[in-house]
């Protein structure tokens, strides 16, 4: 390792600490302002972060960081990676959401999408845990709007 | 973090994220039916959604309701439609909008989703109509031919023939300046309009190039019998017409003119003669046997159409429709290097006219034409008139 290589903390709000070479934290955007506008004391706090989520978040940095992996070999990481419980793919949004990372954002929302896509309503609410709110009578509404596609 | 992972309090900007990789129209209605807050995040009429893969539109059946066919999941969806009723032609399916003709003579467009409608100029008011009286029953019309013979048509022949087909520019809800093209029937003229205009106006140097007519980038392009094209310009007061002149076509009985990702295909359809035995009757009428693909090669001042023996992943969607190239890979559960064709040659397009439609999908691999499960080839079902045409369903 080149002696320039410089290290920063990152703490989660559970208080875990994650000591990642800079050159791979700054895939977030949001800590590469932080050092760019050099108000990086010693350690980042990243009060909205778990450490399970920061977890994979360092998991998926590293793997996109190393040098000489294949394309073929970075699809089936991401393809394997996707592949979690609905909480973890939630936390994982708004982590990469509060640390600006577009590629992760970006890759687990067509993840939620294609879990959504030739679902009903119905299926959809079970994938996802989420409770019905619509009134009868509201979803009765909602049904008539659009009859042809919740036939 | 929140350890509560509750996906209807998800932040609005995040939903318009997840929503914005949402293709299919039917998948962005169930996700705004799922919780109030993911309903309320998003807007009624989606933003940025691609061409849908078209479904087929259905005969009239008994009710006001129409059926349009969805050959992917082999499902039929219905929609109330009393303005496509039986004394109306549609002569056209654009960007998910109808044109059609009354007999009253009215022409409007309409979304069928949205019921939103557009009046375009009447029937009366061509440039070869010279006068039009509804009293003049059975001979409302008259009208004077290019080299100058007057004579008359009643409102029925109007409707179904005068028109033969017609395009839109664009979607008439997002953009007020659509421009409405027709290719007519007997003259081979073709004619246009744009959006609050009161009357249509021909196209001179064009007549003739009456084939087919597809909008692409602000142009029409009209097709000749012989594959040459007149570029149309009517964004000015009076039309200015290019043309991109090829070696003539020999051969085949229609035209078609299609525009993919990136080139002009011109589609050569070969119709041939067939008995059919159907009510103790026979009836002549005309079967698709084949298609022909040609991809136009631009070496100008000559430019060359170029048989092509696959289109890859491409589908083509022909008929009385607005000539369409979607990707089969965009659409799960499609296949490429197929055409999907109605029939749109005017004889099956007058009322009473018997029998089962022309239509079906054609392998360019191997030459076989499929039927659809809709609609069974030699089955005299009760499809009739008007015969299936392709819609792309557009919410906006």
């Amino acid at each position: 390792m080149s002696s320039s290589t410089k290290f920063l903390t990152l703490k989660t709000c559970d208080d875990k600490k994650f000591v990642l070479d800079e050159a791979i934290a700054v895939r977030s955007q949001t800590i590469k302002n932080m050092v760019e506008d050099d108000c990086v004391s010693n350690v980042i706090p990243l009060p909205n972060v778990n450490s399970k989520t920061m977890t994979k978040v360092i998991e998926y940095w590293k793997k996109h960081s190393e040098e000489g992996v294949s394309k073929d070999v970075l699809m089936d990481f991401d393809k394997a990676f996707v592949k979690v419980h609905h909480s973890i793919l939630h936390a994982l949004i708004l982590a990469a959401n509060f640390l600006n990372d577009k590629e992760i954002l970006d890759m687990m929302c067509q993840e939620v999408a294609d879990r959504i896509k030739g679902k009903t309503p119905e299926e959809i609410r079970k994938e996802f845990d989420i409770k019905n709110d619509f009134t009868p009578e509201e979803e009765e509404e909602i049904r008539k709007e659009n009859a042809w596609a919740f036939e | 973090m929140s350890v509560d992972n509750d996906w209807s309090e998800l932040p609005p900007e995040l939903l318009d994220t997840i929503v914005n990789k949402l293709i299919d129209l039917r998948d962005y209605l169930h996700f705004r039916a799922v919780c109030p807050s993911w309903r309320s995040s998003t807007p009624a009429t989606p933003k940025n959604l691609p061409c849908q893969l078209p479904w087929l539109m259905l005969p009239k059946n008994q009710s006001n309701r129409r059926g349009f066919f969805n050959f992917v999941d082999n499902k039929v969806h219905f929609l109330n439609l009393p303005e496509a009723s039986n004394s109306r032609r549609r002569c056209g399916s654009s960007h998910g909008w109808l044109i059609i003709v009354d007999e009253s003579p009215s022409i409007f467009v309409i979304n069928p989703l949205t019921k939103v409608t557009f009046n375009l100029p009447p029937v009366s008011q061509f440039p070869n109509v010279v006068n039009f009286n509804f009293y003049s029953v059975g001979r409302e019309f008259t009208l004077r031919s290019p080299h100058g013979e007057v004579y008359a048509r009643n409102l029925k022949e109007m409707r179904d023939s005068f028109i033969r087909k017609a395009v839109i520019s664009s979607s008439p809800s997002r953009d007020p300046n659509f421009i409405t093209m027709v290719i007519l029937n007997e003259t081979g003229e073709l004619a246009y309009c744009k959006n609050g205009e009161h009357s249509w106006k021909f196209i001179d140097d064009a007549r003739f190039y009456d084939e087919d007519v597809i909008y692409f980038e602000g142009l029409f392009y009209a097709v000749h019998k012989s594959g040459e094209i007149a570029v149309c310009d009517v964004s000015g007061d009076t039309p200015s017409v290019s043309f991109i002149e090829t070696p003539k076509q020999i051969g085949g009985d229609m035209q078609y003119l299609v525009k993919t990702n990136d080139e002009f295909l011109l589609v050569t359809r070969f119709l041939e003669l067939d008995i059919d035995a159907a009510y103790h009757q026979l009836d002549v009428v005309y079967k698709t046997v084949e298609f022909c693909v040609f991809r136009l090669v631009l070496e100008r001042p000559r430019c060359e159409w170029e048989e092509i023996n696959s289109l890859g992943e491409t589908m083509l969607f022909l008929g009385e429709n607005s000539s369409l190239a979607l990707l089969a890979s965009d659409f799960p559960g499609c296949e490429g290097n197929r055409i999907y064709f109605t029939d749109d040659y005017c004889e099956a397009n007058y009322d009473g006219v018997d029998g089962n439609h022309d239509l079906g999908y054609y392998n360019l691999a191997d030459g076989s034409i499929e039927a659809l499960s809709c609609c069974p080839r030699n089955s005299h079902s009760v499809l009739r008139w008007p015969p299936p045409i392709w819609f792309t369903p557009n919410p906006c």
